[in-house]
């Protein structure tokens, strides 16, 4: 199974923002770590997509009032997806260490 | 939330309208959350505008929703899936099925291909709906009105000086043979002498060279591209023919000034050469008379002139202009160039119809077969149906619609319909050249964009169409009643079905009688007395002979093989075209001016013919003044008024004799037409047709004799030859096409009639399967069982005879009225077609029923 760059993204998205992990809140840490903004459109086809593939899985949370009383739906890492995240990061990290130059920061 | 901070509206239906279900809550809450968010952060009116934005961001196909539509499709397949199922298991019924519905439109198509085939005849000019031919109605003393396609050469002037809505004439006369001489032969050639202007007129682009020359010189020539080609050879475009000198088999000379594109072939026109019509004036001087009128002139109206205002105004164009004395009014009207092919029939001086008859007839016969077709397609549709209650039952319970049902029912009748059509597609594509023969025409048959177009849409109305009354009436049916017995008969639909039945046997018998009489009518044509003895006559011609020649040449003949008689004249006697009204008699009143046929014979013309005398003698080549004298034909005689007419004394345009003598009658036009007044004249010069009799059954002698005296006398010309029987059965060229024709029809009516009988005595018989085993126990005999069953069908047929007979009589009374001379509609004809339907319906019904009068009634009683 394949995974596009941009699902990368929000597949690293949903990772780290854990438990709080829905439309609105995923879009935001992209916008403020890409610096780009993507549609809700956009980002929700690569939501469905994910979910296809069975990267995320979803679950129902309770509604609010500025949602309009929607209820909010949850996306949470599958087991299947953080190995496909590891393999992409391991995959990128044997390439960078035999790169010259590139220096690899971890934080701690 | 405050209350602008809602969404906008629209916005929200819109997603509402195309997004999936799973997704609406989800993204309706992201959105609103958002909108919240950004009115806060900026303007509400920007964040409203952000919601549309990523509103029509939803537009990608992961988030549409599409559960109606699969659902449909899902259905759809198992329709497809139940319809092949169905075909499967009963592949006789479904054949039977789409066979009868394939030759119903295959029949139809090869009628559409003859029909548009017709119809294309001189439809070739941009401005054909103003080009007319001028025709001539002609008064005469006995009340009839004669009606003429020919004017005289006189009038193209008036109409063109006097008449300011004629834009264009052209004149022109009704052939010129001419042959040149190619590589030592002399090839003839087909052409016209026509005014100038029939270029302009007809449209024919000249390719090479120009008409202007044609004015002013009489001898002048234009050659279509097909007598280019041959005579100068295919590169004749890059050569420098205008200009050739060229000499014909009379030693006359043409200039050569232009070359056209060869005529189209569908048209009335045909000419390979034009020559100016003003060369024949000088060849024939009294053409320029008003009393001869023997030309085609063709007239282009101005724009915007309707046929009837002009046909008012040139009404008596003639009457005003000529002068001398003519006791008889001849009045003009015109018809269109368009429709002179289809519309070539007259009567009392206007046009009455002709080929435009058989079209009609034929595109009638064309839809009732279609009809004939749909119905039994309908018919076995519903037939088959019924039995298949139980299933529309188990799918109302699981919550089919009727909707559904009728869909379901209507995609089987389309797939049923794409399946005929293909197969008539097929059909018509490997029988086209048959057909093509039949009706002597080529179709070629291409596959169009228009047809491509065509066949789908036809594919779809006729599907729906025959498929509308079972999926109405199938989707009506009691759930409890369908799922109960598994079969579905209300008895209102049976009614209906009978009447179907009725139906098409009445246009099957309807046909049939038409078939029969159509046959019978070309049979008398083909086997009537004529009153001459048409068989073993051979015609050939002979070119510039004097008398002398003639008969030299006859004597010559007659000593050659295989040849015993030979007479030389200037008509077919079977088809004499040549008429006047300058004759005079002993007895004639003041005012009578009657038309009489003529034609120039040598002595031994009524010998060869065998034509019988009625009184008086034949002309004697021994007396030189029967050269004067006249031979009558027992009509003219009548017509004339004379009992006793020989040794009357008679004159024709002035040349004055005495009638020696009287043949009996013998058909000298068409058998459309009465016998006409003729008059026989022994004038041996310009005779031009050559009818040679031969000994009985050596025809083939008689040719090479002909063929050899033949080339003595002409050796670079081509020997023409054909037998006159061939001549007179081409007179009924279209009769004969319609006897064939019609047969193929009726054949196919009777097919489809009896397939659908087939299907339903099948159906029906089925049905009583438990009411036959009853009564076989009960006692009942095979024959007892026979007759109930087919009682049935017997009263069916018998209705339908009894609406068909009327109908086929009135129908067929009409056409035979097109013959002066037709057999009559005698009873035996109806009985003939009652009982070869009933014959063949019974025929079919005992077949069917027969196997289960005969089987052991335990088989269908067992099981309760």
């Amino acid at each position: 199974m394949k995974l596009g760059g941009f699902e990368e993204l929000v597949l690293l998205a949903i990772g780290s923002l854990g438990d709080d992990a829905y439309g609105v809140t995923i879009k935001e840490i992209l916008k403020e770590k890409t610096g780009k903004n993507p549609s809700v459109g956009a980002l929700h086809s690569a939501l469905y997509r994910l979910e296809e593939k069975e990267f995320v899985k979803t679950r129902e949370g309770g509604a609010t009032a500025e949602r309009g009383g929607r209820r909010k739906k949850y996306y949470q890492l599958t087991a299947y997806g953080l190995k496909m995240l590891q393999e992409t990061n391991e995959l990128r990290m044997s390439f960078a260490q035999n790169i010259p130059g590139l220096s690899i920061k971890t934080q701690e | 939330m405050s209350k602008q901070n809602k969404p906008p509206k629209l916005a929200q239906e819109l997603l509402h309208s195309f997004l999936k279900d799973e997704l609406l809550e989800e993204v309706l809450g992201d959105l609103e959350e958002k909108l919240e968010v950004e009115s806060k952060k900026r303007s509400l009116f920007r964040a409203k505008l952000n919601y549309w934005w990523q509103v029509l961001h939803y537009f990608r196909p992961f988030a549409f929703r599409k559960t109606q539509k699969t659902h449909q499709l899902m259905l759809f397949r198992n329709y497809l899936k139940v319809a092949f199922r169905l075909f499967a298991r009963e592949k006789s019924f479904s054949l039977i099925n789409v066979f009868g519905l394939a030759v119903g439109i295959a029949c139809s198509l090869f009628i559409l291909l003859w029909v548009q085939d017709e119809l294309q005849y001189n439809a070739f000019l941009d401005s054909g709906d103003r080009v007319c031919n001028v025709l001539n109605r002609e008064f005469q003393t006995n009340g009839e009105v004669n009606t003429y396609r020919y004017s005289s050469y006189n009038l193209k002037a008036v109409l063109e000086e006097e008449y300011p809505i004629v834009e264009q004439a052209t004149i022109m006369s009704n052939g010129n043979w001419m042959a040149f001489e190619l590589d030592h032969n002399l090839v003839e050639w087909a052409g016209v002498d026509a005014s100038p202007e029939f270029f302009e007129v007809f449209e024919v682009p000249i390719m090479k060279g120009h008409t202007s020359k044609m004015f002013d010189d009489p001898y002048t020539l234009a050659i279509s591209s097909s007598f280019a080609e041959t005579y100068f050879g295919s590169d004749w475009q890059s050569k420098d023919i205008v200009g050739t000198v060229m000499v014909n088999d009379r030693d006359e000379t043409y200039e050569l000034v232009a070359v056209y594109e060869d005529l189209p072939p569908k048209s009335t026109l045909s000419a390979s050469f034009v020559v100016p019509f003003a060369n024949r004036i000088i060849q024939r001087p009294n053409l320029t008379s008003w009393r001869n009128s023997s030309s085609q002139l063709y007239v282009k109206l101005i724009k915007d002139v309707s046929l009837i205002d002009a046909n008012d105004y040139m009404v008596n164009s003639i009457m005003d202009h000529r002068s001398g004395d003519y006791e008889n009014r001849r009045e003009v009207f015109l018809q269109p160039f368009e429709d002179m092919y289809l519309f070539n029939r007259y009567e009392n001086g206007t046009i009455t119809g002709g080929r435009i008859e058989y079209v009609r007839l034929l595109s009638f016969a064309a839809i009732f077969v279609l009809i004939l077709a749909s119905i039994n397609f309908m018919n076995l549709t519903t037939a088959r149906a019924t039995r298949r209650a139980k299933e529309t039952g188990v799918r109302k319970v699981l919550g089919a619609l009727k909707g559904h049902l009728r869909i379901q029912f209507l995609t089987e009748s389309v797939l049923l319909t794409a399946f005929s059509v293909l197969l008539a597609v097929l059909i018509v594509w490997l029988m086209a050249p048959y057909f093509g023969e039949l009706v002597n025409k080529e179709f070629e048959w291409s596959f169009t964009w228009k047809m491509l177009l065509f066949i789908p849409v036809f594919i779809l109305s006729q599907g729906i169409l025959s498929g509308v009354y079972p999926a109405f009436f199938l989707s009506s049916l009691k759930v409890i009643s369908s799922l109960k017995s598994g079969m579905a008969t209300p008895q209102k639909h049976n009614g209906l079905r009978k009447a179907l039945v009725v139906f098409q046997f009445v246009i099957t018998l309807v046909l049939i009688v038409g078939a029969l009489t159509v046959y019978q009518q070309v049979e008398y044509i083909r086997t009537k007395n004529i009153g001459l003895d048409r068989s073993n006559v051979i015609r050939s011609y002979i070119y510039d002979m004097t008398p002398m020649d003639c008969e030299t040449y006859r004597t010559e003949l007659l000593k050659k093989p295989g040849i015993e008689n030979v007479s030389m004249v200037t008509q077919l006697a079977i088809d004499v075209k040549n008429a006047t009204s300058g004759i005079g008699w002993e007895g004639k009143q003041p005012g009578d001016r009657l038309e009489f046929y003529h034609m120039d014979v040598d002595p031994w013309f009524i010998p060869t013919m065998k034509i019988e005398m009625a009184l008086g003698r034949n002309f004697d080549s021994r007396i030189t003044a029967d050269t004067l004298n006249y031979i009558i034909n027992e009509t003219a005689a009548r017509q004339m008024g004379l009992v006793d007419p020989i040794g009357k004394s008679m004159n024709m345009w002035g040349q004055k004799g005495k009638i020696i003598g009287m043949v009996k009658d013998f058909h000298n036009a068409s058998l459309h037409s009465a016998i006409e007044p003729l008059i026989l004249r022994y004038n041996m010069h310009n005779l031009w047709m050559v009818l040679a009799r031969s000994k009985p059954g050596q025809d083939q002698d008689a040719l090479t004799s002909l063929e050899a005296v033949f080339k003595d006398y002409s050796p670079a010309r081509t020997f023409w030859y054909r037998y006159v029987d061939e001549l007179y059965d081409s007179q009924y060229k279209s009769e004969l096409m319609i006897r064939d024709l019609s047969w193929c029809f009726t054949v196919v009516a009777i097919v489809i009639s009896l397939l659908g009988l087939l299907a339903l005595v099948a159906y029906s018989a089925e049905r009583r399967r438990k009411e036959v085993g009853i009564r076989k126990v009960l006692g009942a005999t095979v024959s007892d069982i026979m007759k109930l069953l087919s009682s049935e069908y017997m009263l069916l047929l018998t209705i339908a005879m009894v609406v068909a007979f009327p109908l086929a009589y009135f129908a067929m009374s009409d056409w035979l009225n097109g013959f002066v001379y037709h057999i009559d509609l005698g009873w035996w004809l109806f009985a003939m077609a009652g009982l070869l339907t009933l014959l063949l319906a019974l025929g079919i019904i005992s077949l069917k029923i027969s196997k289960l009068a005969n089987s052991n009634p335990v088989g269908y009683l067992r099981d309760e």
